[in-house]
């Protein structure tokens, strides 16, 4: 209840702001006599065609505009594509991130020698990394959606690969001699006692770690030849700085970042029901 | 028979730098071998030691390595550069690489994360003495913060201009939530004996404020740092491939990348890392500093 009085309230406040950053921009441009079909400065601050901040009225027929027809120049398509790269890249993150950590969870030694530096990594602007390795993708011939899942896999597999180190490691020793008495070997301590422990951190990492690999997908789309997703989008609005397609692509963009979270969220409810 | 694993190190890590030196056209079972020696005598100590140099024995060894690899095979330097090559250019460039960082960490990250800062200690304060507001704001600034950067770059950069003052904006937007979270939670989480203790003082709210709260939320205050530090050189440099001025490190990776200069991408990089590392390490030596009870 609290967030939707907020919620109008913000709303309430929009315009006010929009005005407010609009209108001298406007003034400024019926004072250079620009053709404007509007009387007033007033008038003309909510019609700019490429307004400071887009009045709700000009988002909202910026969103309509952009999501209809549905063809592959429009939004949902793009918007669908980037959530594929960053759903095949966590996927491939998972993958090696599980064989990587189950390495670390037991061998000391290489713990030792590399979990130092993925620890660090995790204080690096690792993104900072990702058009290198597009562009390098690239040149082996790499094209498509996969450089893209690639590189978002990148950025999702520091934090998963730690996430699952620790979590295998993070058994009870009662459970642990529990599993002794019933002798069982080392696999099957594995399958049924660490693999479970390990579940819930692996969610925490995923969730910690989407937002990041969308990011990561997204800077791979700018930073080679693309035709799909959102990135390219964003680049063809800024080149008209068209600011209400931004906004759109925006908000889509948000949308599939909250839409992930909450997808990974439902999935852990899904697979730790019936755990405290 | 600790002496033969060291032993076996050194032979391995020598024959590594001979070879990566002096390197003739098909030596390269030189180098395979004496990287597998330095691998297995480290893998032996490893399993024996903790500290700080297996891990970095073992960054010594990979990097020996890759120069070696890329030399040996004749890697075109313009593809993948060899670390010594990354490591000249970082010197040979450096005038042109302090500018953007400058730019990056200095004008975009820094700046960025007082704004935010700045805007969360408002928020915190109203929150803490508007209960309701926790629970109607914090998920708007969640859902904020979580809008991909590159994204929410181009929206701030036609509201600000293509120069720093839109990253900034960017950074401040994406260090918020963080910082408003665990600023919130340090000031209100306050084991109630003292603020009754402070009550039965006859204290003004300022003094419980200066006092109490803010001495409960400095710990905190300072998780959140960590965390925003990080995120502010990470946003700083995502904000920038989306379009900057002809500066900044973000700006530089892109565009030498596109250029296929990668000796200077990497250079950029390695500006990167130590430039975010530092600043980490600023806000751990501030922590120690300002949080002398909390010292473990």
């Amino acid at each position: 209840m609290p967030m939707l009085w907020v919620g109008l309230a913000l709303l309430m406040i929009w315009p006010g702001v929009a005005m407010l950053v609009n209108y001298p921009v406007a003034a400024a441009r019926l004072a250079q006599g620009a053709q404007l079909d509007c009387e007033t400065a007033w008038r003309c601050a909510q019609e700019l065609s490429r307004p400071v901040i887009p009045f709700p009225a000009q988002l909202w027929s910026g969103l309509v505009n952009l999501s209809w027809p549905l063809n592959s120049s429009t939004l949902p398509y793009n918007a669908l594509y980037t959530a594929a790269e960053t759903l095949a890249g966590l996927g491939l993150a998972l993958l090696v991130g599980a064989v990587t950590g189950t390495v670390l969870a037991f061998s000391r030694a290489f713990e030792r020698m590399v979990l130092p530096w993925l620890v660090a990594s995790q204080n690096v602007p690792i993104i900072a990394l990702a058009p290198v390795i597009a562009v390098l993708l690239g040149q082996f011939g790499v094209e498509g959606l996969l450089p893209k899942a690639i590189v978002s896999a990148y950025i999702a597999f520091f934090p998963l690969s730690i996430g699952i180190a620790r979590g295998l490691q993070r058994v009870h020793p009662l459970q642990l001699d529990l599993m002794r008495t019933y002798a069982s070997r080392s696999w099957q301590v594995f399958l049924w006692l660490r693999i479970p422990a390990a579940l819930p951190m692996i969610f925490t990492s995923l969730k910690l770690s989407v937002t990041m690999a969308l990011v990561g997908a997204m800077i791979a789309e700018i930073s080679i030849v693309s035709f799909a997703g959102l990135g390219p989008m964003i680049l063809g609005r800024l080149q008209f700085s068209d600011t209400t397609g931004l906004w759109a692509i925006m908000i889509y963009a948000a949308g599939i970042g909250i839409l992930m979270v909450q997808g990974i969220q439902l999935l852990e409810r899904l697979v730790l029901r019936g755990r405290p | 028979m600790k002496a033969w694993h060291w032993a076996g190190l050194t032979l391995g890590l020598l024959g590594m730098l001979l070879t990566v030196l002096l390197l003739p056209p098909g030596w390269g079972w030189s180098l395979w071998g004496s990287w597998i020696l330095v691998a297995l005598s480290l893998w032996r100590l490893a399993q024996r030691d903790p500290g700080w140099w297996p891990p970095g024995l073992a960054l010594v060894a990979t990097l020996l390595l890759i120069e070696g690899l890329l030399r040996g095979y004749g890697v075109p330097g313009g593809l993948i550069p060899t670390p010594s090559r990354v490591l000249l250019t970082c010197w040979t460039l450096r005038e042109l690489l302090w500018r953007d960082v400058l730019q990056t960490f200095f004008l975009e990250a820094l700046v960025g994360l007082l704004i935010g800062a700045g805007i969360a200690g408002v928020l915190a304060l109203l929150m803490t003495y508007v209960p309701w507001l926790q629970r109607g704001l914090l998920p708007y600034v969640a859902a904020l913060g979580s809008v991909p950067i590159p994204a929410f770059a181009p929206v701030m950069i036609t509201a600000f201009g293509i120069d720093w003052p839109s990253k900034a904006a960017v950074v401040a937007v994406v260090v918020l939530f963080p910082l408003l979270l665990n600023l919130v939670k340090g000031l209100t989480d306050i084991p109630p004996a003292m603020l009754d203790l402070l009550h039965s003082y006859h204290a003004t709210p300022w003094q419980r404020l200066r006092w109490v709260r803010w001495p409960h939320a400095l710990p905190y205050v300072f998780n959140g740092l960590k965390i925003a530090i990080t995120l502010a050189a990470i946003a700083a440099i995502a904000a920038e491939f989306m379009g900057s001025p002809s500066y900044g490190l973000g700006f530089r990776i892109r565009s030498e990348a596109g250029r296929f200069q990668f000796d200077r991408v990497w250079a950029a990089i390695v500006y990167a890392t130590v430039g975010s590392t530092a600043l980490f390490a600023a806000v751990v030596a501030l922590e120690k500093r300002l949080l002398f009870w909390e010292r473990r």
